[in-house]
């Protein structure tokens, strides 16, 4: 009954062209196309008519394209991973930074970032460069940090002769003009102001980190230029600098997307035999220094009352950062370093949302979870060629500043405890899974191999890091962590600092077996 | 070449090129003394360090350097202070005969001065030494060929105040990496040693602070 006055209405409703098309549902399908009946029945399995042929990638779980490296006559070596696609990313990357401004004045690396891609013996001005690059579709940028200087140019790869001469003709011949230097002090003024005024105080950390960790030596310099150097930096402290750090020998021009073949050719042409504008002469001083940690405490007492850049106020933090040795890059127990660093994970205490939400790592789960009034603990691990630093970001209400620092040293001792193998089993999948969806995209590939190449003149290809990365175990963890904690402790402050725990307090607490820090008899707290 | 200098022709030639800051250095006060224990293992002459313990206290906690410690009221010289400690902390006697001379002093901080003395302590088997946990985690030796090696030779340039002051050497691929003050004396002992062979590197106008 109910179901023959279903049939009725819906007939009724459809008596126009639906209720039509509906009954045509039953016969065997033929589709029309909406345009008429100018192509009928076309199926699937062969080419349309009057379209070009597509060209496919194939995948068949064999990494096809290897990284092939040449090393030219005058030193510089070239790198190049071959990759599907339209586009390729070439780079220069030269062994230059903070790091050897030792005998030099601090901020020299500041200032050639900001201005690279200037103009040039051929290029006039930056928009010039940037014209020639939009021809090809391309875009550039220029990254310096500590020990690594990278010029970049991503365009397309029929473009790739161009881009090569471009960035042979931006490395080695700039002009630097006392106009483009007067901006780029502009720049860096800019820059240093906005480091002091952002409520994020992470880049601040890191350099006061690096400079307690390694006092006053190689990753400990500075690496933003300090405001008395803007003004005395010219064209002829930069090509001083230059001269003895751009040399072939220290540079390695890497791409991802190109033939090797081609890419050699056009370095042959641009940047073997070429004179830079600095002259010809040899490199004389090139500072070789070992990194040497020391340990030690940087603070930086602020008002942190009133960071806010906008309406809505944000809460008055103490950040602190405690740092430990770790290893370079270079050596066998960076993997396990960097499974720990993942073990403990952690972030903003916004991104914690509690229990279930599937934050698994250590910071999250004792730290932020548990204490509901830590607004942020993060781990980073930088490493170097010589050396690395362990560290972890903390920061909360200036009045709980202690309690804070005894929670980050109990957590530095735990990790020299029993790893779970569940929770180890997490970390080395979420490494692993973080380096393979990061080296999904091109440039991080360029600098992948740019990098490697640059410090080891050879590339490990992305499954034999994972294959390193699956042999951790957990006594690897407990070797590297005691290792660890043997060394002495950078400590890094920023904000009201009244609280903080003096140095050998901090030192104390991470020698001990449970990371507390030592009592102290205070009538007020 | 190496050999010679644990030969009775070596230890003459160095007891005369010491003698006369060894007559100078010797009574005088100081915060400190370090021995420089040049023994031979399995034959190879080497120099003999100790990684302190990381759980005393203070600057140095952890890191590695030769026996020695704070000056005594009961010791009678610097010499008697680095013979002293290196008992305590090694259970190594070294009879004061052994004692080759007194090297440069260094200072640890501003009014802390180290003294570093030379002894040649003679054949040595590492497993024979008693070292006081408390004090001191590891006992170790590196050879002489092994620090006069180019490869493990480095240096490290410091700043201060936003300029460069010194350099300081550093001598590395041993089982740890020895730098800071120990660096510097291990420094004056290869140059004392092996006089030709040795390219010193400490430079800068001020002594390091440590």
């Amino acid at each position: 009954m109910a179901a023959m006055v279903l049939a009725a209405t819906r007939l009724l409703r459809g008596s126009s062209s639906w209720g039509r098309s509906r009954l045509r549902f039953g016969t065997p399908a033929y589709r029309r196309f909406s345009s008429g009946g100018a192509y009928p029945n076309i199926p699937l399995s062969s080419p349309l008519p009057g379209v070009p042929k597509p060209v496919f990638a194939t995948v068949d779980g064999q990494e096809k394209f290897e990284t092939k490296i040449t090393t030219l006559d005058n030193g510089l070596r070239v790198a190049s991973q071959n990759k599907f696609g339209q586009f390729c990313t070439v780079g220069i990357l030269i062994n230059s930074g903070s790091r050897y401004e030792a005998k030099y004045l601090s901020g020299i690396a500041h200032f050639l970032e900001k201005l690279a891609f200037s103009s040039t013996d051929r290029f006039g001005s930056k928009d010039e460069i940037l014209l020639t690059l939009e021809k090809h579709g391309g875009i550039c940028d220029c990254q310096t940090s500590r020990d690594t200087t990278m010029y970049a140019v991503s365009a397309d790869s029929k473009g790739l002769e161009t881009v090569v001469g471009l960035l042979a003709d931006v490395v080695l011949h700039p002009q630097l003009t006392d106009e483009e230097i007067e901006m780029t002090r502009m720049a860096v003024q800019f820059e240093l102001e906005d480091l002091n005024m952002r409520p994020d105080p992470e880049p601040l950390l890191t350099e006061m980190i690096h400079e307690a960790a390694y006092r006053e030596n190689t990753v400990g310099l500075h690496r933003f230029c300090p405001t008395e150097n803007i003004a005395k930096i010219n064209r002829e402290v930069l090509y001083s600098y230059l001269r003895n750090y751009y040399t072939p020998d220290r540079m390695v021009l890497a791409g991802v997307g190109v033939e090797h073949e081609r890419l050699v050719e056009c370095a042959r042409k641009h940047l073997l035999g070429a004179h830079p504008a600095w002259g010809s002469e040899a490199a004389v001083q090139v500072d070789r220094s070992v990194a040497q940690y020391t340990g030690g405490i940087a603070k930086l007492e602020r008002d942190m009352s009133n960071v806010s850049l906008g309406p809505a106020p944000f809460p008055e933090l103490t950040h602190i950062m405690i740092g430990l040795e770790s290893c370079s890059f270079l050596e066998a127990d960076f993997i396990p370093f960097a499974v720990l660093n993942m073990m403990m994970g952690g972030g903003g205490s916004f991104s914690a949302g509690g229990p279930g939400k599937g934050m698994f790592t250590r910071l999250y789960l004792n730290v932020l979870n548990r204490h509901h009034w830590m607004y942020n603990a993060t781990s980073y691990h930088h490493s170097y060629e010589d050396t690395g630093l362990l560290c972890i970001h903390a920061s909360a209400d200036p009045r709980q500043v202690r309690e804070m620092v005894e929670i980050i040293t109990r957590e530095f001792v735990l990790t020299a405890g029993t790893v779970d193998v569940v929770e180890l089993e997490r970390a080395k999948t979420q490494l692993m899974s973080m380096l393979m969806m990061n080296l999904e995209a091109r440039p991080v590939i360029f600098e992948d191999v740019g990098r490697q190449v640059l410090a080891t003149r050879s590339r490990k290809l992305p499954h034999e890091l994972c294959a390193l990365i699956r042999d951790v175990k957990p006594e690897d963890i407990k070797r590297v962590a005691s290792k660890m904690l043997r060394g002495k402790p950078a400590v890094a402050a920023l904000g009201d600092l009244t609280d903080l725990p003096t140095y050998e307090h901090v030192q104390a607490a991470l020698s001990s077996k449970d990371g507390r820090l030592p009592r102290m008899y205070r009538l007020f707290r | 070449m190496l050999s010679d200098c644990l030969s009775a022709e070596g230890e003459r030639r160095c007891r005369r090129l010491l003698a006369g800051a060894t007559a100078r250095l010797r009574a005088r006060p100081a915060a400190a003394a370090v021995l420089v224990p040049l023994c031979s293992v399995r034959g190879v002459p080497a120099l003999l360090y100790t990684l302190r313990s990381s759980r005393l206290a203070g600057r140095h906690k952890g890191d590695v350097s030769f026996p020695g410690g704070k000056r005594d009221p009961t010791d009678r010289d610097v010499v008697q202070t680095a013979l002293r400690e290196t008992r305590e902390e090694l259970g190594l006697v070294v009879p004061e005969e052994h004692v080759w001379g007194v090297l440069r002093p260094l200072q640890d901080q501003p009014k802390a001065s180290v003294v570093p003395v030379l002894a040649g302590v003679g054949p040595l088997d590492l497993q024979s030494l008693r070292p006081n946990p408390e004090e001191v985690d590891e006992v170790f030796a590196l050879p002489l060929a092994h620090l006069l090696q180019a490869q493990n030779q480095g240096y490290t340039h410091f700043c201060h105040g936003g300029h460069f002051r010194y350099t300081l050497p550093v001598f590395l691929h041993g089982p740890h990496r020895i730098w800071g003050l120990t660096a510097v004396i291990t420094e004056f002992a290869l140059q004392l040693l092996a006089p030709g062979t040795y390219q010193p590197c400490l430079a800068g106008p001020e002594l390091p602070k440590g």
